[in-house]
C-alpha cells in the first residue's frame, strides 16, 4: 500500500492533466481496436482454416468462376455441374468441396393479421464432405444427413437458434432474384453452431470465417431426397489435393486447362490477396497505415506522457531518492503512478469500444475477441517499455543533485 | 564513525570548464560530534555534504563508514544508508510543497516499508517531541520558513538516524528562528545524534563543538 501512497505523489494535484491523458487513452483504445479487428479477423480466418484442415491447408486450391458465369447462375440458374465435375476429376484432387447459397424466408412471429412475419436467412447447401466439417463447430446437437420425419435436417447459427432451437421444425421459402418464392422446404434443427464458427466456402467458396454474429445461417447437406435431384451448384469449388502433389503446380495446370472459365488460387495466393486488400483499400480505409499511425500515436501519447511527467516531477523524484528510494524502485513507482490513470482508461475503452464502434456503423467490426485484447495489451506493454527505456536514459545521465536543482 | 581519506570530486571532467570541487579531503567524524563546515560560496561545502550523504560519488579516495569502505557500494545500498543511517536537511528544505506536513515526515519510513499507520504514529510523536504537533495536518506551502525548517528536521530524524547532514539549515531563518533551531539541534545532539552542518552563519559555526573550514576544495580544522 505504501507504493500506491507514494505513487499518488507523482500525480498532479489538479488532476486535469491526468484526466486528459485518461480521455486520450480511452479514445486511442477504441480506435486501435477498430483498426486491429480486420487484422485479427484475418489471423483468425487463417488459424481457423488450419484448425479444420491441419497440414492439408497448404494443399487447397480454390476455383472461382468468371463474373459472367456467376451472373448466369444467379439469373438463369445455369447448371455448371459438368464443368465442376471435370475440374474435380484432375488427378491431383483428393476431395472436391461444393457449396450453394440461396436466400430463404423463414417465419419468425405472428403478424397482426393471419400472415406470419418473415425474416430473410442465408440458406447454404453443402456437399457431404463440406457439411461434415461443421461437426467440430457445434455447441449443441449433431450433424444429420438423412431426412427426419420428412424434414430436411439443418444446423443453424447461434443467432438463428433464438428463433428455432434444436428439434424445432420450420418451413423455409427459397427466394428468387425478383423475390418470388421458388420452393418450400420443411426443415428440422438438429444442431446449433458455436457463436463464432467457420464455414469454408459459401456462395463463392471463399474462406469465410466468423460471419457476423447477427446473421442468420442455415446449413444443410445436399443432395438430399427432399431437394431437387440437381442442386444447381454455384460455379465455385474448393479442391483438397493429394498430399504428394504440389499445390502451385496443380494450380498452374488447372489455370492452363480452364483459363477462360475462371481463376484458381492456392491458400497462400488467397491470403496474400486478402492481406493486400485489407491493408490498402478495404472499405476505403487504409487499415495498415491507420493501424501503424494509431499504434505510434498510442505509444508516443502514453509513453510521452510518462516522459513529460518524469521531467516535470524531477524534484519529487529527487526528494524521494534523497530519503532513500533507489533507482529501480523509482522506475516502478513512476510506472505505477501512470498505470493508475492508464489502466482504468484502457479497460473503459475496451468495454465501450463495441458500443461506440457499432454506433459509428463500422461494418467490418465483428466484436472484441481475445485476439484483439492481446493486441491492445501488446501495445500497452510496448508503451510501458518505451517509457521505461526513456526514463532510464534520462535518469542514468543525471545525478540526484542535478535532478533536485533541475526540478526547481 | 565516518572517515574520509583523500576524497576528490571533479565536475565536468576532461572538459574545458572542469572544476575540482574537493581536493584530497580527509575527515573523521566521531559519534556525537556537532560539526560546522564553513567556507565561501563554491568552496565545496555542499559537495562534501552530498558525498557524505551518498548522493554523489567521489572521483578518488575512500569513504569508510564504521570501518567499511562504502565508496563503491551499489546505488541500492547507498539508498538504504540514506534511508536508515543518515538524515538529510537541505538548504531549501526539500519538502513536497503540496503535501501535508505529516506525509512529508512519513516519507523516509514509507520508503523504508514501515506501515503507514506506524509511520504516522512515529511522525506525530516526532512533531510532539519538537513541539510542533499542530502543524501535522497543514500543507507545507502554508508554513513559514522557520516552520518548514523544523519540518525538514523532523523528517530527518523520524527514522532515528545516526547522523544528520544539514545544508544551511538557518539560511532562510531570522535570528529568533535560528536561535530556536539551534536549541533544537543541541537537544537532539545531546540525545546522541551526530550533526554535520554546512553553514555561512558564524553564530551557527560558533554554536558547534567542532569547526571545519573549506576553501577551494581543501579542508582544514
Amino acid at each position: 500500500m505504501n507504493a500506491f501512497r507514494l505513487a499518488r505523489l507523482l500525480l498532479s494535484k489538479k488532476l486535469l492533466k491526468e484526466l486528459l491523458l485518461g480521455v486520450q487513452i480511452f479514445f486511442m483504445t477504441v480506435f486501435i481496436l477498430m483498426v486491429i479487428v480486420p487484422f485479427e479477423n484475418f489471423y483468425t480466418d487463417y488459424s481457423n482454416l488450419q484448425r479444420i484442415f491441419g497440414e492439408k491447408t497448404s494443399h487447397l486450391v480454390q476455383y472461382n468462376a468468371t463474373a459472367t458465369m456467376q451472373q448466369n447462375h444467379l439469373m438463369n440458374n445455369t447448371n455448371y455441374d459438368d464443368l465442376l465435375d471435370e475440374i474435380a476429376a484432375n488427378d491431383a484432387v483428393q476431395t472436391a468441396y461444393r457449396s450453394c447459397e440461396v436466400l430463404a424466408n423463414v417465419p419468425y412471429a405472428s403478424g397482426a393479421g393471419s400472415e406470419p412475419l418473415k425474416i430473410q436467412t442465408n440458406f447454404i447447401f453443402d456437399s457431404p464432405e463440406l457439411f461434415a466439417l461443421l461437426s467440430s463447430q457445434l455447441q449443441q446437437g449433431e450433424i444429420v444427413t438423412e431426412p427426419v420425419d420428412n424434414a430436411l435436417p439443418v444446423v443453424v447459427s447461434s443467432h438463428f437458434a433464438k428463433l428455432y432451437d434444436i428439434g424445432k421444425v420450420f418451413t423455409a421459402e427459397s427466394v428468387g432474384l425478383h423475390h418470388e418464392i421458388v420452393s418450400q422446404i420443411n426443415c428440422v434443427v438438429t444442431g446449433v453452431l458455436k457463436e463464432r464458427f467457420v464455414h469454408v466456402g459459401a456462395s463463392d467458396l471463399s474462406f469465410q470465417a466468423n460471419p457476423n454474429e447477427e446473421a442468420l445461417y442455415v446449413f444443410a447437406c445436399a443432395p438430399s431426397a427432399l431437394l431437387p435431384e440437381k442442386i444447381g451448384w454455384m460455379p465455385a469449388l474448393l479442391l483438397e489435393l493429394k498430399p504428394d502433389t504440389n499445390a502451385e503446380q496443380t494450380r498452374d495446370a488447372l489455370c492452363e486447362q480452364f483459363s477462360s472459365l475462371g481463376t484458381f488460387q492456392t491458400t497462400s495466393d488467397f491470403y496474400s490477396e486478402q492481406f493486400d486488400y485489407m491493408i490498402t483499400v478495404q472499405g476505403g480505409a487504409w487499415n495498415g497505415l491507420m493501424l501503424f499511425l494509431f499504434a505510434l500515436v498510442y505509444i508516443f501519447g502514453f509513453g510521452g506522457y510518462i516522459v513529460v511527467n518524469t521531467l516535470q516531477k524531477r524534484k519529487v523524484f529527487s526528494i524521494l531518492m534523497i530519503n532513500g528510494m533507489y533507482f529501480s524502485k523509482m522506475l516502478c513507482l513512476n510506472l505505477l503512478s501512470s498505470l493508475l490513470i492508464t489502466i482504468p482508461a484502457t479497460v473503459l475503452g475496451i468495454l465501450a469500444a463495441p458500443y461506440l464502434i457499432r454506433k459509428l456503423a463500422y461494418t467490418t467490426f465483428t466484436g472484441i475477441t481475445p485476439g484483439t485484447i492481446v493486441c491492445i495489451l501488446l501495445l500497452f506493454v510496448g508503451s510501458v517499455l518505451f517509457s521505461i527505456a526513456t526514463t532510464i536514459v534520462q535518469w542514468r545521465r543525471t545525478s540526484i543533485r542535478e535532478l533536485y536543482t533541475q526540478g526547481e | 564513525m565516518i572517515r574520509l581519506n583523500q576524497i576528490e570530486k571533479i565536475y565536468q571532467k576532461a572538459k574545458p570548464n572542469e572544476v575540482t570541487a574537493l581536493k584530497k579531503v580527509s575527515l573523521t567524524i566521531h559519534d556525537g560530534d556537532l560539526i560546522a563546515i564553513t567556507g565561501p560560496s563554491g568552496s565545496g561545502k555542499t559537495t562534501l555534504l552530498h558525498i557524505l550523504a551518498c548522493l554523489e560519488k567521489p572521483d578518488a579516495g575512500e569513504y569508510l563508514l564504521n570501518g567499511q569502505n562504502i565508496t563503491e557500494l551499489p546505488d541500492r545500498q547507498k539508498a538504504d544508508l540514506r534511508n536508515s543511517y543518515f538524515g538529510i536537511v537541505l538548504q531549501d528544505f526539500g519538502l513536497l510543497e503540496e503535501e501535508s506536513v505529516l506525509l512529508n515526515i512519513c516519507l523516509p519510513l514509507l520508503i523504508g516499508k514501515t506501515r503507514y499507520k506506524e509511520a504516522k504514529k512515529a511522525a506525530i510523536s516526532t512533531l510532539e517531541h519538537m513541539g510542533i504537533p499542530s502543524l501535522a495536518s497543514k500543507k507545507v506551502n502554508q508554513l513559514s520558513g522557520g516552520q518548514k525548517q523544523r519540518v525538514a528536521i523532523a523528517r530527518a530524524i523520524v527514522h532515528k538516524p545516526q547522523i544528520i547532514l544539514a545544508d544551511e539549515p538557518t539560511g532562510a531563518l531570522d535570528s529568533a528562528n535560528t536561535e530556536e533551531l539551534l536549541q533544537l539541534i543541541r537537544k537532539l545532539n545531546e540525545e546522541g545524534i551526530t550533526f554535520l552542518i554546512v553553514t555561512h552563519n558564524p553564530i551557527v559555526a560558533d554554536f558547534c563543538t567542532r569547526q571545519l573550514h573549506i576553501i577551494d576544495g581543501k579542508l582544514s580544522e
